[in-house]
């Protein structure tokens, strides 16, 4: 196993594109497949949800040292941020611009600590495994592996698995769109950018990085549309066009791709901004989501587990 | 758009880039970001975390590798051509290389070519 403790980025390291898409042909498909049914979707009339999704979350902590063996009181404070931003219940959500505030929305997700294993004994939903790696790279999943010092998922069809740890390559965290292999499903998250107490680090410390990730778990794309000039597309109507990421926390509005005079939509959890700065998801997104939640992750809502 | 305006508007005092310099690899330190100005530091200068940074690395002629956020938030790798004349540093797709045909015959029903050589 291979211990990686340089927490900046290494060129020829890096440079390897993991390329899932190739790599595992049912991803493709099964997101081409979802790209019809939100087309569908779009199409047909709007439909308020009698009750939200509710998913079983497990959390995996990884340690190497007892600092990173985070609390159960950072792990609540990030599952609390889940609920709020994914059933617009943040207060912040106040601070979207006027032309904005109609779109902001319920995604009808709701997401708690599972209270059994997946051999259905009792549980906090919570898994601690001390680890040799004091830094798990961003490129190889060994995080998913116990073998390898890692942690394996719990059923991926059945729970949304997020590890949490210290990770090299100096991102805040990643994740697996819908349709590709179970055992990786799930999403990563920097220990220092989880939650909103305890190893949290100002400027993502209010648990947004998860919300970011767990929209990519439910098949959103970034605001920009992953291009570095306007061609690009998140595949959401209700998002301006933008060229690329935002950072830190920009002043409305920031125009980009000819699209003022409102310009992008950096207040979205899909854009890149300080945690601080963002706070909606928009109506498309929902439908997006929803959208997956109804396909390829129905058993996740559906688990009686 | 907006940014080739700025740049041109700034018209820069007479510079001459010293390209020994600027031939390494570059990461964009956005927080350090201001006036209109993208800054990169060497790459491996230690920089807080971030969602996502870009990494551009000019240190062969005309050929840039990059790092950009991919869609899960890893970063992908990507290529561009570079030139720099003067103070004005040109970073475009690399071009397609070119395949010449002539048209031999043309139908509704027929398109038939003869590879030319380039
Ligand atoms: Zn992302």
């Amino acid at each position: 196993m291979a211990v990686r403790n340089t927490p900046q980025r290494r060129c020829g390291t890096m440079a390897v594109h993991f390329s899932l898409l190739e790599l595992y042909p049912g991803y493709r498909k099964c997101l081409t497949q979802l790209e019809h049914a939100c087309v569908e979707r779009r199409r047909s009339a709007p439909f308020a949800r009698a009750k939200p999704y509710r998913i079983n979350v497990v959390v995996h902590v990884l340690y190497n040292n007892e600092k990173e063996n985070i609390s159960d009181a950072q792990i609540k404070s990030q599952i609390a941020v889940l609920n709020r931003d994914f059933r617009a219940t943040n207060s912040d959500r106040s601070k979207t611009p006027a032309v904005w505030r109609g779109l902001v929305s319920d995604s009808q997700v709701e997401f708690v600590l599972a209270t059994k294993d997946p051999d259905g004994k009792k549980s906090t939903g919570i898994t601690r495994t001390r680890s040799s790696t004091t830094s798990f790279a961003i490129d190889d999943n060994v995080i998913k592996k116990t073998k390898s010092g890692g942690k394996d998922a719990w059923p991926t069809d059945r729970y949304l698995n997020i590890w949490v740890c210290a990770l090299s390559g100096g991102i805040l965290g990643y994740a697996q769109f819908p349709g590709g292999p179970s055992w990786s499903d799930g999403v990563v998250i920097l220990n220092t950018a989880f939650g909103t107490s305890g190893l949290a680090k100002a400027p993502f410390n209010k648990g947004r990085t998860a919300t970011h990730e767990v929209g990519h778990y439910l098949n959103l794309r970034h605001i920009w549309g992953d291009t570095e000039d306007c061609s690009g597309t998140d595949f959401v109507v209700d998002t301006p066009n933008a060229e690329g990421p935002n950072y830190g926390s920009p002043t409305f509005p920031k125009v980009s791709c000819s699209n003022g005079p409102n310009g992008d939509m950096f207040m979205n959890y899909m854009d890149y901004v300080d945690d601080a700065a963002m706070f909606m998801f928009t109506k498309e997104q929902t439908q997006r989501m929803q959208v997956t939640l109804d396909g390829p992750r129905k058993t996740l809502w559906n688990a009686t587990t | 758009m907006e940014r080739d305006d700025l740049s041109e508007a700034n018209e820069a005092v007479t510079t001459t880039i010293d390209t020994t310099l600027l031939a390494r690899a570059w990461v964009h330190a956005h927080e350090e970001d201001h006036d209109g100005m993208q800054v990169f530091r060497p790459l491996g200068t230690q920089l807080p975390p971030s969602r996502g940074r870009r990494v551009i690395d000019l240190s062969t002629p005309e050929v840039m590798t990059g790092l950009a956020p991919g869609a899960d938030d890893r970063p992908e790798s990507f290529h561009r051509a570079w030139t720099i004349e003067n103070d004005v540093l040109r970073i475009r797709a690399v071009a397609a290389s070119e395949q010449r045909f002539r048209i031999s015959r043309l139908a509704s029903d027929e398109l038939a070519l003869i590879r030319l050589s380039s």
